[in-house]
């Protein structure tokens, strides 16, 4: 339960700050792409015996490098090309899991995660990922705001642009590899775009969506783990729909942007 | 004193070159050959899908040039993007981003101030001279989505003054922007002309004021015209670029008499 507990907050922290860059730069749907690719990538690092973890990555950043070849290269928009990468990587996945009879792997527990099964070599791998990501974020803030803000202004001045959008992918791949386990890739982009986007209901400043979403997302995770433990419901379901009543919560209430606070303000203000 | 001058502002030289560029195989602006140089604001005009905003990408190497180059004194313009600074068109920004007027003027510095440093406190100062200039250090700490159209474009501009630039390049700079800040802009033009800085603009049509441009460039995917007023607004050129009936309409028009 404390490694639960652990690997709970650390991927809050993680999902949300990766997050903030998806909604802010409007492709919160790649990260459901690249959460169902990873599916090929379990099943050929079981077969291989590699780690997990990183057959996961590799399948993920080839799945969002194929998506940008497809969108640059021809007339097709982004979500045409996601659609259809999402779909293939899946489905090739279900296939190899098949063929290579590799289905030991708990198809259940990758879909929909199960955070009560941690170990602690999985608290450590994910610790790791998060100290790494949150120390390069850090690092290049200045330059990954400019580019996600204006990204041919950021060309312009002659920022490494596709550097930069490739160690996003990574990022934010990780980011899915290290919550897969706790969520499923399912809905690992629950816990990506929720937190965030709640967040960017109440600050005004993407650091400060990163810090709110982080301190949501790990309450959530909590919050979700516990109800899973007490009510006997898989974890994943449970911390996405945690997640949602955060969102809900500030979409009513948020002081600047609330339906409700809105509506209420509009009343006092016809009463005057 | 004068020769000085002279001398000063003739110094810094955009040649482009035989530059052609397109998306996948079409080509949108074909052989583009012009000299410009510092000291000059040209106004880079045409009909809707001339190719004006993609000349200028196409020089700054923001999108794939077929053939053709750009050089700055000499060298090629995309080995030497920190002297330029770009104001892309309004489109082109997500106006709900979180962010505040102040952290996007401080993108200005970001190429100055290099990999892994914070700003340094010159910088600050460059950029609170520069939103002051526009007449916006006292929005700066708002979020840039609450701003007014005029108001966004002249932190967009503190942007592009922070850098320090020798050349602008400002993409349909008058796009949604009331008269105030249409003054402030023509004001700054004035100025960095008298540095001697470059300034080319792509301007949204012809009904704006000819008068601060010393140049006009004439676009119909390739070249119509470059020159003065005289020399670019007759109805041949006029009716190369727009066609014949809106040219009859231009000519009527007060400018150009």
């Amino acid at each position: 339960m404390r490694q639960a507990l652990g690997v709970g907050v650390l991927v809050g922290i993680l999902c949300a700050v990766m997050g903030s860059y998806l909604i802010v730069q409007q492709m919160a749907m790649l990260g459901g792409a690249i959460s169902h690719s990873v599916v090929p990538g379990l099943s050929l690092a079981y077969f291989f015996g590699w780690n997990l973890a990183v057959g996961a990555f590799v399948a993920g950043v080839l799945s969002a490098l194929a998506i940008a070849a497809i969108e640059t290269r021809s007339r097709l928009k982004v979500d045409a090309a996601m659609a259809l990468i999402l779909t293939t990587f899946l489905a090739s996945g279900m296939m190899l899991i098949s063929l290579l009879r590799t289905n030991q792997i708990d198809l259940n527990q990758i879909l929909f995660g199960d955070i009560l099964s941690v170990r602690p070599a999985d608290v450590v791998q994910t610790l790791a990922i998060t100290g790494v990501i949150l120390v390069l974020v850090k690092l290049f803030y200045k330059e990954l705001l400019f580019y996600s803000f204006d990204p041919l202004g950021a060309r312009a001045s002659g920022l490494p642009v596709n550097v930069l959008y490739f160690s996003l992918i990574c990022g934010l791949t990780l980011a899915i590899v290290a919550t897969m386990q706790t969520v499923g890739v399912l809905l690992a982009i629950a816990l990506l775009v929720g937190p965030a986007m709640t967040a960017y209901l109440l600050v005004s400043e993407l650091h400060q969506m990163m810090t709110l979403g982080a301190v949501i997302g790990s309450l959530a995770s909590v919050s979700g783990m516990y109800v899973s433990y007490y009510l006997d419901v898989p974890s994943g379901p449970a911390i996405a729909l945690a997640a949602f009543c955060a969102f809900a919560l500030a979409f009513c209430f948020s002081p600047r942007q609330g339906l409700l606070t809105a509506a209420y303000r509009q009343a006092r203000q016809s009463k005057r | 004193m004068i020769v000085i001058l002279i001398l000063m502002q003739a110094s810094m030289r955009l040649d482009i070159c035989n530059l052609t560029a397109g998306y996948r195989g079409s080509t949108a602006i074909a052989n583009i050959n012009a000299q410009l140089q510092g000291g000059e604001v040209v106004d880079v005009l045409g009909p809707n899908g001339a190719g004006k905003s993609t000349l200028l990408k196409a020089m700054l190497g923001l999108m794939p040039c077929l053939q053709g180059s750009t050089q700055l004194d000499g060298q090629p313009l995309h080995q030497q993007l920190r002297r330029v600074a770009y104001v892309p068109q309004r489109s082109a920004i997500d106006w709900d981003y979180p962010i505040a007027a102040w952290n996007v003027a401080m993108m200005g510095r970001t190429r100055q101030t290099g990999w892994l440093r914070p700003p340094s406190r010159q910088s600050r100062e460059i950029v609170a001279a520069a939103l002051d200039r526009m007449g916006m250090l006292a929005l700066a700490q708002r979020p840039i989505g609450e701003l007014s159209g005029g108001q966004q474009q002249r932190i967009f501009l503190a942007r592009a003054l922070a850098q320090e630039a020798d050349a602008f390049c400002l993409d349909e700079p008058f796009v949604g922007v009331d008269k105030q800040t249409e003054a402030v802009i023509y004001a700054l033009f004035a100025e960095l002309k008298a540095a001697g800085k470059l300034l080319v603009v792509v301007s949204h049509d012809l009904s704006e004021n000819l008068d601060h441009y010393d140049r006009f460039l004439l676009l119909n995917r390739q070249v119509i015209a470059l020159g003065d007023r005289a020399q670019v607004f007759t109805p041949e050129n006029l009716a190369r670029a727009y066609g014949s009936q809106t040219a009859f309409a231009v000519c009527q028009a007060p400018c150009c008499n």
